[in-house]
């Protein structure tokens, strides 16, 4: 059962259901991106998380949530196209399982660390602290393989627009953070970044909003948001190819694709099928032939970002092998524009999205992110989901293909001897 | 049909053996929509000597052979493509090898029926050709390089490399590409044989079920098979000491930031409340709420939190810490100064035995979670555990202290990974 509770100064969202013993919350503040927001919302969430003004040390943070039977609190920064979402999570027992007054504890305790921060003689605690391990962070950027040559691609595609960015952050944005700039920034976020609040779980709704309305302290009024989507206005006529070679064992090929002038439609299902035939799954079109048939690697995949209207394909191999990947998959891809799939593979990628729909209820972060993308990107929420998956056809696969553009070829060689 | 409570978490098991051999677990949770099914035989990486049903000599086997039988089961001789089949019902299909079990999986909220007569029968019927089994190496060859790239793999192999002696868990899961070049289909064949018999496997069913009408689609499809009647195979047994095999190791690899790790091989009585005392006390003392990690970070030897795991595959619990560091040595030679002290609170025990039971709770809302505990619980303890709350309940902290001060924790190896040098 889901209601809307929101005011001028923030959306509070509850959606009541009692098929689980936690209750998660998540209180999401967003804004329009800007490359130095990454580096500052990664720190200042380490900062706030370690230490509050009733928690002072990140030890009594850790008691805190042990004395609240193992409650989970986390915060992350995402990308969502346009966008930077900043969220606090919170995952608790319902307090039919533990106490009475835990859920209003466990709110309170969330609050504590958005609205009581441990700021003395104008100083974060623990800001040097959580500034190296930003930085650690930044700097391991390059120990995966996989997800460095990922971000390389889309820093080589996206040139000027939010895909380029990293989610963790930039070491040129931190050097330049201090910890009065910082504490500028958390005072910024709060007065002026779009706040929405999801709760699920069998709580009490009136008592819940009574908590939020004496204790969450926004109420600056709000101009409502803009698109999330990112659009390409220029589809170039040759591909970008880039390469690297640091010292590992596989290589690894990633290729871009733009997509442009997309419906809704199409972006939220016929891209589903199309990706899932393509390489979505063990039976897709990429396993079956550069895995199974040829032997040449252990995961292949194609994938979709939406909100960035790209898809990507992603494939580990031998040096040796990267051309032969390639042609291989160029193929394919020629094949799904050509409609050489079945409607066997149609209907294998309808019935699992349908599933998927029926495990989107079992989670509350599922049924959470659903409403979050209905509120955030306008997509559909379930039951149109389950009537629109059912209408994608062959034409339709074959005309989102011709709205598909290979953008850039990202390469990253492994050769176990090189020194970076 | 036999029912076991499930203590204290609102949830019944339902159990029962088949003629063959086969043991069956449903746990059924019918507020949620999905249904997940594991097919295991106690048959993992770890089982690389014995001697083969109707045969009297020991044998021993490539390593890494238990991980490449189970992709080569995925062949079948009439060509079925299991993963269209699960592909077309919307279902996840998938399998996986660990030292001392592989299971073949599905996940999906319809088709209960036809999925499971898939998977039991796919399973229950091999086809290896020497073309077949020469296609995977090229396919493993590029799991095991992708493995090498990562630095934790490495890390933990090497630790239990160094940790045993005599026994397989030296080796890794997967094996070398030296090993699972050198395997043949006869080989799979010996293996498939002797481990593959319903009564060295289980199904243990969590989600969205009726308990009778699933156990019997079971017993339905079982009655249509014949199995042979069993010759009891025989597995090497290793005299395995207590002392680890090597104290310490050093290597290179792209990394940014030093890593380190120590193991602690210990022995103890294996029982589920001894495994949490030790958790408990690693918590203590290496967690986010130690006075320890407080202080490391202080004085900038650790920018991060320290991670403790275990393994208790063998009759050795073995207990891991690991950490990314700039003074990979000074913290190693921190921790283990540090389990010299043994003393911890009663107040802090309490409140870590507070968490050990409410993430039983946690783990009980998750299908996926519940499945694999009742596994683990079967290959660990033999049977399935239904009284685990009670068992947390029970922790005390006298048998704490009398079980932490036992331990000689002078028996560790630690592996250190440098990034490689700079040119």
């Amino acid at each position: 059962m889901y209601n809307d509770y929101s005011n001028k100064a923030y959306n509070l969202n509850i959606i009541n259901t009692n098929k689980f013993k936690t209750i998660t919350i998540k209180i999401n503040f967003k804004k329009l991106i800007n490359k130095e927001d990454i580096t500052y919302r990664n720190l200042l969430g380490k900062v706030l998380l370690n230490s509050t003004k009733t928690y002072q040390n990140r030890k009594d943070i850790e008691i805190a949530t042990e004395e609240l039977y193992g409650l989970n609190v986390s915060y992350n920064s995402s990308l969502m196209g346009n966008y930077i979402v900043s969220s606090f999570n919170l995952v608790f027992l319902n307090e039919k399982y533990t106490e009475e007054g835990m859920n209003e504890k466990s709110i309170k305790f969330l609050l504590d660390i958005i609205f009581n921060p441990n700021i003395e003689n104008n100083e974060f605690k623990y800001f040097d602290l959580s500034k190296r391990l930003v930085l650690d962070e930044i700097d391991s950027l390059k120990d995966n393989p996989n997800k460095y040559s990922l971000q390389k691609l889309f820093e080589t595609m996206g040139k000027n627009t939010p895909l380029e960015y990293n989610s963790i952050g930039y070491k040129e944005d931190l050097d330049k953070i201090t910890n009065e700039s910082l504490i500028d920034y958390y005072r910024k976020m709060l007065k002026s970044d779009l706040v929405d609040i999801f709760i699920i779980g069998e709580v009490n709704n009136d008592k819940t909003v009574e908590v939020f309305n004496q204790n969450f302290n926004i109420n600056t009024v709000k101009k409502a948001g803009t698109t999330h989507f990112v659009e390409h206005d220029k589809i170039k006529k040759t591909v970008t190819k880039n390469k690297e070679v640091l010292p590992f064992e596989q290589s690894n090929l990633n290729i871009g694709f733009k997509l442009k002038d997309l419906t809704d439609f199409e972006r939220q299902y016929v891209l589903y099928v199309y990706c899932f035939i393509l390489g979505g799954s063990p039976n897709s079109k990429l396993f079956k032939t550069v895995r199974e048939e040829n032997s040449l690697c252990y995961s292949i995949n194609a994938t979709h970002k939406a909100i960035n209207n790209i898809i990507y394909i992603k494939v580990a191999t031998d040096k040796k092998d990267i051309k032969k990947c390639f042609n291989l998959i160029k193929k394919e891809l020629t094949k799904m524009g050509k409609g050489d799939f079945t409607d066997n593979d149609i209907e294998a990628a309808k019935i699992t999205y349908e599933n998927s729909l029926q495990d989107i209820e079992d989670y509350q972060s599922g049924i959470l992110r659903m409403y979050q993308s209905h509120i955030y990107f306008n997509y559909d929420l379930l039951e149109d989901r389950i009537e629109k998956i059912k209408k994608v056809t062959k034409d339709d696969i074959i005309n989102l293909h011709k709205k598909i553009y290979m953008d850039t070829i990202f390469v990253l060689e492994g050769d176990i001897n090189e020194n970076n | 049909m036999k029912t076991i409570e499930f203590k204290n978490l609102d949830l019944n098991v339902f159990y029962e053996k088949l003629d063959n051999g086969l043991e069956i677990y449903v746990l059924p949770k019918n507020n949620v929509n999905n249904i997940y099914v594991t097919f295991s035989t106690k048959y993992g990486s770890n089982i690389i000597e014995f001697k083969p049903r109707n045969q009297k000599e020991f044998i021993k086997v490539p390593l890494g052979i238990a991980h490449f039988l189970e992709h080569k089961m995925f062949e079948q001789e009439d060509n079925t493509d299991i993963f269209a089949f699960y592909s077309e019902r919307g279902a996840d299909c998938n399998a996986n090898t660990d030292y001392t079990k592989t299971t073949y999986l599905f996940s999906g909220p319809n088709f209960l029926e036809e999925n499971l007569n898939m998977l039991l029968d796919y399973v229950q019927k091999p086809y290896f050709t020497d073309e077949n089994v020469d296609k995977e190496k090229g396919i493993i060859t590029q799991e095991i390089k992708m493995y090498q790239d990562q630095p934790n793999t490495v890390m933990y192999d090497k630790l239990l490399e160094n940790c045993f002696k005599n026994h397989p868990m030296q080796n890794p899961i997967i094996g070398t590409i030296e090993s699972i070049n050198s395997i043949t289909k006869e080989d799979l064949y010996t293996c498939y044989n002797t481990f593959y018999h319903p009564s060295n496997m289980f199904v243990v069913i969590t989600g969205n079920v009726n308990p009778e009408e699933t156990i019997n689609i079971i017993k339905n499809n079982q009655n249509k098979k014949n199995f042979e009647d069993i010759e009891k195979f025989k597995i090497k047994k290793y005299d395995e000491p207590e002392d680890v095999k090597k104290k310490e190791f050093t290597t290179n690899l792209n990394v940014t930031i030093p890593k380190c790790a120590i193991a602690y091989k210990i022995k103890v009585e294996k029982n589920i409340q001894n495994l949490f005392y030790l958790l408990i006390l690693f918590d203590c003392k290496f967690g986010a709420t130690s006075d320890f990690v407080e202080k490391l970070l202080d004085e900038e030897i650790i920018n991060d939190n320290l991670y403790v795991d275990f393994d208790n595959s063998t009759d050795y619990t073995i207990l891991f810490v690991t950490g990314d560091s700039v003074k990979p040595n000074l913290l190693l030679d921190k921790i283990k100064q540090e389990l010299k002290n043994l003393k911890i609170s009663e107040q802090e025990f309490l409140r870590k035995k507070k968490t050990v039971l409410s993430s039983l709770i946690y783990m009980s809302e998750n299908i996926f979670s519940l499945n694999s505990n009742i596994m683990s619980d079967i290959i660990k303890y033999g049977k399935f555990n239904n009284n685990k709350y009670n068992d947390i309940k029970d922790l005390n902290y006298k048998d704490f202290n009398n079980l932490i001060k036992k331990i000689n924790f002078d028996n560790y190896t630690t592996v250190i990974i440098n990034p490689k040098k700079q040119s």
